[in-house]
Formats: structure tokens, C-alpha cells, sequence
């Protein structure tokens, strides 16, 4: 207590006395007490170690500095271990990207209101893919021991509302119980499908104060159990069992359908008993690339389709109508009138207002508020009831035609492949097989942002028929998710032997490039193969196409858009960062012999950047 | 019962018989280049070398290997564009099909592209070396 006010008032009754610090100045004030043996946060880890959880990712905040201590120290920095982030936004998508491969949540830690700010559009990528992530912030919620002037600052009454919109729940606890049940509640509602992000506020005092042994004996860590994923009702499977069995023309389109390796066997086993083509969106590994019912790139199925089965498709309005972006923006459904719809998701129990990322309405004939991969055994076995011997040979014979349709659009792709082979800028579809003459016959994941060109072209040529193969979507788009969401699915990836793939659009890595440093740091085998076309591209064509509408200067579209002038030289930053790099790489000649010596450090346990100026697309 | 041809392949006829038809249907150079042949000039080869580096400039810089890229090998992913190198295609269509596009296609004014900057474009497109294909390509030959 400073001195002034000691003089002022006087201390009540029982407390220390406080010094006079002008008579005594330069000596430290007495505490009341130096040393705490145990604090609440020390219980708070206790919890989370309950959980199972791995990693907690993070950027130092004084917010959660008790909890940090205390997974560190008391918790022997283990099970979590704590990763070293340079921003929150990181943080975050490495939590994200961690989630496709573990199939489990990790911790991403931020700081209290300005952390939270900086995490947020990370933490709405996750919400909109729908993956379960645990946020855990601190909080100075108590305004009589908040320092000045930083706490102040930093303190908030609400620290989940900026994020509530696409979060799935968040708490406060108020004390050390409410604490352990209400962490081992967001652990289950995190996981619980609809999956999605989940946020508690551990407040610093409730970190900080001391924990007795008396009140330590009174606290309870409850179990956690998990939800069970909701299944179709038995008269509605049946239905859409009968519907499947009848159609001439059936076709499945798997969106964000697969969640457990076990996804990829029954959705080709339900294909094959219809020899029904499946469009697989890639917002997860949902089929095999190689199999020949996989007509994704097909989407005039749609158009001739005597039934969907939609399963967890998020924008089933867009898979069947088609907007064109031209003046009037004018859109038709592609659908045959008599087309039926069935639809299996749980989009409809997770849905939020404000944010519209549940996309346009669109009606199904048959709507099962339920998890598809769960569904699919007993509507498998419900379609194998279904389908009479009469049915047979029109089965057989669509899927004739299915196999040679495959084999023609699989020529036809690699023929487009080799149209731009030895092109400098590079072609993508080169980069792409390049890689791919390399890791061929190893194990492998292609993670990151879904819309590196590169990428798009190694899930057309390479080989995909395991669950890890990919990891999908990023969820809304939110542009700096690619590489922190590679170096939390390479995480996942240690200690087994897959070789994780990052082929990173150079926009998408500017936003959080300190990702690169956190797999130096902690070293997170990465092989990172920039799509350079020095640009955010899809913003110039976007900036071209509304200089067309306005029959304005087309030339002027890089103004805003072009990363260029000077050039940015990725391999140095990498370098700086402690990253083996090297590039820029113009010649596509000069790509085997760099991916060679990239993979050799990436094997060593390493990350590796190449930077490669692309074709544009 | 659908046809054995996938939806791209439909496409691609669909678009090849459009830009046969066009180029069946529509005249030669236009007038601006007839009249250019006409004058005393430099050797054939200088001025076509200088008309491949116009044309593959304009290309560029009116965004035009945004979505075909810088050969007209066309793309992949969002509001990329198809082939057009080598697929027969001629002046007339090329100039019919940008002020006339289909689908996603941006239309361009003759103020955004006139008519001697489409003529350098169909030399440059001319000018390109018929590409590869996957038989030609040990990588791609092996995989398929």
C-alpha cells in the first residue's frame, strides 16, 4: 500500500502496516506474503492434463501468465507442451491444422482482448470448417487489482463477445470448480459434432491465488465423456435407401462428410453397391482420387442427376444452381425438375445469425439432421435391402460407363497437365509432379490452404486414397491460414513417416510468416513450396474484371494487388527465421534438384521453403 | 442414360465447334494489317518478331494470362480460364469471342483491346510451339 495513502487512511484492522516510502526510500515495500506454493492455475493444468491434450500453442500475454508458469514448471512443460507462436493468429491455425490430422483439439492461448483480436479471424476459419479447437484466454476481470495503465487496457467485461458470433460456447469460470467443469464441458462441446471452436476465460486472480491444500481437497476434476454422433432415424434412412436403390442416375456429393479415417471405406463401399459417381468437394478427404467412380471435376452429373445424396454439404444451393458474376448476377438452378434431394448433415444444429457462412437456403426432399459417416452403415445395409436382382445389370452397366468416363477425364487431365510443362513463369501442374517423382511410394499429407494452385493440381495427379492425404478447406477463406494451418498438421504428423506437403500461395504466407520460426524453433518437419505469381491474384482478376464492366483500364488492375517492386525474397526470410530455403527458382530444370536437397532436411526432421515463381494460375 | 462423355470433354467440343465455326465463318487479317503489308517495310521476320513481342505484351498487361496463363495453357481453380494456344483459333474468332464472351468470360471494348492489339495477340498465340502432351512427358506417361 503506498505510502500517501497509508498516511490518509489508516490501514484497517489486521493489515500489514505500510512503510513510510519517503522515509525509507529506495528500500522494497514488505509483501504480505512472497512466496505461493501452490496457485489456482496449478489446478487449472491439472484439468487439462485430464483432457489429453498435447499442445497448447501460443504468444506470450501477462493475461494467462499464471497458467503459463504452471504448464511449464508444474506441469514439466508435457502433455500439453507449449509452442511458441508470433502471433495469435498462429496460434490458432496451428490448432486448426493440427485438428485435420489428430482428429482432436489442441490449445490455442491468447492474450485478453488484444490477443483475442488478433485471433479472431483464425478462430472464425476454424468455426466455418467446423473443427474442435479449445481457446483459453486470461482476463483482468477484477478492477481492484489491475495494474496501471496495461491491464487496464487489456481488461475486458466480455472477453468471448468478439468472438461469440462463431464460437460455439464460452464460459467465465468464477472460481477454481467452476474452472474444471466448465473446461471439461468446452473439451466436449468442442468435439461434439457439429464440432467447432470453444473459448473459457481464466481470470489472472483465479490464476494467481493461492491454492490451500484445504480448498485443493475440496475440488473435484470431473470425467469427461464425448457425445456420440447423432445417426439418421431408421424411417428416414429406409426412404432414402428406396429413392437410392430406384435411381437411374444417383450421385453423391461429399462436402465436410469425412471426420475418421473410417470415412474413406464406407463411402466407397456405398458407391460401389449404387456404382453411383461421387463428387468429392475436398473440403475433406472424403474418396479416393483414384477410384473410378471419383468424378469430381464432373459437374454436369449434377445436371443430368435423377437423385443426390448430399452428404454434410455445406452449400448445397451452390451445387445445384449456378450465379454467374456478371452484371445482374443472374443464377438458374441446374437441377432436373424431378431431381430428388437427399440431404445428411448437421449444419442445421449448429447455426448462427450474424455471420453467413451457412450459405443460401436450399430444400431437400429428404433432410436427416445427422452425421453421414455414422449414417452410412445402416444405410448401407438399408440399400443393400432395397435394391432388387431386376436392378442389376442397369447397375452394372452405369458403372461400365462410369470406368471409361473416369479413364477418359483422367487422360484428358494429364494431357492439360503437360500443355504448360516447360513454362517459366513454372507451371503448377509441373511443380505439382515434381514433388510428387519424389515422395511418390511414401507417405504423405498435402496440407494448407486449399487454394494453392499447385495443390489443386496434386490432388487431380497425385495418388489420394488415404484419410490424412489432405487436409482440406480453411473454412471461410480467412487468407493467412495456409501456412500456420501446414505447421499444425505437420505437428500432427510426428512420429510417424509422412512427408507434409505445403505448397503456400506467397499472399496467404505474408499475413503470418512468423509460422516458419515457430518449425525452426521447435522443429516440425515442413517442406513449404511457394506458389509465387507475386500477387494476391484473385484479387487482381477481380480488380480486372470490374475495369472490364467499366470499360476502364484493364492494365491497371495491379495497382493494390501486385507484390511486386521490389520483389520479396522468401528464401531469406525463411532463412532469417532459421528455415532451410532456397529460390527464387525461374527455371522449371532446376526444380528436381531442389526439391531433392529440401526433402533431405525435411527428413532430417526440418522445415524447407522453396520459393518458385509460378504461372499465375 | 448419360453419355459417356464427361462434362469437361462436352465442354470442350462445345467450344471447339463454336471456335471452328467462327473461324469457318469470319474473313482474314482486318483492314489495319492489310493495309500495313502494303507499305515498304522491314523484313517479314522483324516486323512478325516485333508483332510476337506486342502481342505477348498486351497479353499480359490486359490480363489476359491471369486466367489463361502466359501461353494460353489456361488454369485451374477460381476464375481460371481454359485453353486457347493451339486449338485452332483464329482472328475472327478471337476478336468475336472477346467482345461477344460466354460464361465468365470479361468482355473487352475496342478501347480495352483494339483491333491491332488483338491482331499482335493472335501472333503471339500463333508464334507459341504446339505443347506437349502426356505421352510426351516421362513424369506424367508414367502415372497416368
Amino acid at each position: 500500500m503506498p505510502a500517501t495513502q497509508a498516511k490518509d487512511h489508516p490501514a484497517p484492522t489486521g493489515a500489514v502496516p505500510a512503510p513510510d516510502m519517503a522515509k525509507e526510500a529506495g528500500d522494497v515495500p514488505q509483501r504480505a506474503k512472497s512466496i505461493v506454493g501452490r496457485s489456482g492455475s496449478d489446478f487449472m493444468v491439472d484439468v487439462i492434463k485430464s483432457l489429453g491434450i498435447d499442445y497448447i500453442a501460443a504468444n506470450p500475454g501477462s493475461s494467462f501468465r499464471g497458467l503459463q508458469e504452471s504448464f511449464i514448471n508444474y506441469g514439466a512443460d508435457k502433455r500439453p507442451q507449449w509452442l511458441t507462436c508470433l502471433h495469435e493468429e498462429t496460434s490458432v491455425a496451428i490448432a486448426h491444422g493440427y485438428s485435420k490430422i489428430a482428429g482432436k483439439p489442441m490449445i490455442a492461448m491468447v492474450h485478453a482482448t488484444v490477443g483475442v483480436q488478433h485471433a479472431s479471424m483464425a478462430i472464425y476459419n476454424a468455426y466455418a470448417d467446423r473443427v474442435p479447437l479449445l481457446i483459453l484466454s486470461g482476463n483482468g476481470l477484477d478492477a481492484n487489482t489491475r495494474r496501471v495503465p496495461v491491464e487496464w487496457a487489456h481488461s475486458v467485461q466480455d472477453n468471448a463477445a468478439m468472438v461469440r458470433d462463431y464460437t460455439k460456447w464460452d464460459d467465465t469460470p468464477a472460481s477454481l470448480q467452476h474452472f474444471a467443469e466448465s473446461q471439461v464441458r468446452a473439451m466436449r462441446l468442442a468435439c461434439a459434432l457439429p464440432c467447432a471452436p470453444v473459448m473459457i476465460t481464466a481470470d489472472m486472480d483465479l490464476q494467481e491465488e493461492e491454492l490451500t491444500p484445504d480448498e485443493e481437497a475440496r475440488l473435484i476434476v470431473p470425467k469427461l465423456s464425448v457425445d456420440r454422433p447423432p445417426q439418421g432415424d431408421e424411417g428416414s434412412v429406409r426412404e432414402a435407401a428406396l429413392l437410392l436403390a430406384a435411381a437411374e442416375n444417383p450421385v453423391i456429393v461429399a462436402d465436410r462428410y469425412a471426420h475418421t479415417p473410417a470415412a474413406l471405406p464406407l463411402l466407397v463401399e456405398l458407391a460401389e453397391l449404387l456404382q453411383a459417381p461421387v463428387i468429392d468437394t475436398a473440403t475433406r478427404m472424403n474418396f479416393p482420387n483414384t477410384h473410378y467412380l471419383n468424378h469430381s471435376d464432373d459437374r454436369g452429373l449434377i445436371a443430368s442427376a435423377d437423385l443426390i445424396l448430399a452428404l454434410e454439404v455445406t452449400d448445397l444451393w451452390g451445387m445445384t444452381h449456378r450465379l454467374l458474376d456478371i452484371v445482374g448476377r443472374p443464377w438458374q438452378s441446374v437441377t432436373q425438375p424431378e431431381c430428388k434431394i437427399v440431404s445428411i448433415g448437421t449444419g442445421d444444429l449448429l447455426i448462427k445469425a450474424n455471420y453467413q457462412d451457412f450459405q443460401r437456403y436450399a430444400a431437400a426432399d429428404i433432410a436427416m439432421s445427422a452425421d453421414p459417416e455414422a449414417t452410412l452403415p445402416i444405410l448401407i445395409d438399408a440399400v443393400r435391402r432395397a435394391l432388387p436382382a431386376s436392378r442389376r445389370s442397369a447397375i452394372t452397366a452405369r458403372g461400365s460407363r462410369l470406368r471409361q468416363a473416369f479413364a477418359q477425364n483422367r487422360r484428358e487431365m494429364f494431357d492439360a497437365a503437360a500443355v504448360g510443362w516447360n513454362l517459366s513463369p513454372i507451371h503448377s501442374a509441373r511443380l505439382a509432379m515434381e514433388v510428387w517423382e519424389q515422395i511418390k511410394g511414401q507417405d504423405f499429407t498435402i496440407a494448407g490452404t486449399p487454394f494453392a494452385v499447385p495443390g489443386v493440381w496434386a490432388r487431380r495427379l497425385w495418388d489420394l486414397d488415404k484419410a490424412h492425404h489432405h487436409t482440406g478447406a480453411s473454412g471461410a477463406a480467412g487468407v493467412g491460414y495456409g501456412l500456420p494451418a501446414a505447421v499444425g498438421s505437420a505437428l500432427a504428423n510426428q512420429g510417424t513417416d509422412r512427408i507434409t506437403v505445403n505448397f503456400q500461395p506467397d499472399g496467404d504466407f505474408l499475413y503470418a510468416p512468423g509460422a516458419l520460426w515457430t518449425a525452426a524453433h521447435h522443429q516440425i518437419p515442413l517442406l513449404t513450396i511457394m506458389h509465387n505469381n507475386r500477387s494476391y491474384h484473385q484479387e487482381r482478376m477481380h480488380l480486372q474484371l470490374m475495369a472490364n464492366r467499366h470499360d476502364r483500364a484493364v492494365d491497371r488492375a495491379g495497382i493494390g494487388t501486385d507484390i511486386t517492386d521490389p520483389n520479396i525474397d522468401f528464401a531469406q526470410m525463411a532463412r532469417s527465421m532459421g528455415v532451410y530455403a532456397e529460390g527464387p527458382i525461374n527455371t522449371p530444370a532446376d526444380l528436381r534438384a531442389a526439391i531433392s536437397r529440401a526433402l533431405a532436411v525435411v527428413r532430417k526432421g526440418e522445415p524447407a521453403l522453396l520459393d518458385v515463381i509460378c504461372q499465375a494460375r | 442414360m448419360p453419355s459417356p462423355m464427361t462434362g469437361r470433354t462436352r465442354f470442350r467440343i462445345a467450344t471447339a465447334i463454336s471456335f471452328a465455326g467462327l473461324c469457318l465463318g469470319m474473313s482474314g487479317l482486318p483492314d489495319g494489317m492489310a493495309r500495313a503489308g502494303a507499305q515498304a517495310t522491314p523484313s517479314p521476320s522483324v516486323e512478325e518478331a516485333a508483332m510476337v513481342a506486342k502481342g505477348r505484351a498486351v497479353f499480359i498487361s490486359v490480363g489476359c494470362s491471369s486466367c489463361h496463363g502466359t501461353a494460353g495453357q489456361g488454369g485451374v481453380g477460381p476464375m481460371s480460364g481454359p485453353r486457347i494456344v493451339k486449338i485452332g483459333l483464329n482472328l475472327g474468332a478471337l476478336t468475336y469471342f472477346v467482345r461477344n464472351p460466354v460464361r465468365l468470360m470479361p468482355s473487352y471494348s475496342e478501347s480495352q483491346l483494339g483491333a491491332k492489339e488483338l491482331a499482335a495477340i493472335q501472333a503471339y498465340l500463333d508464334s507459341l510451339p504446339e505443347p506437349p502432351t502426356a505421352g510426351d512427358v516421362p513424369a506424367l506417361r508414367a502415372h497416368q
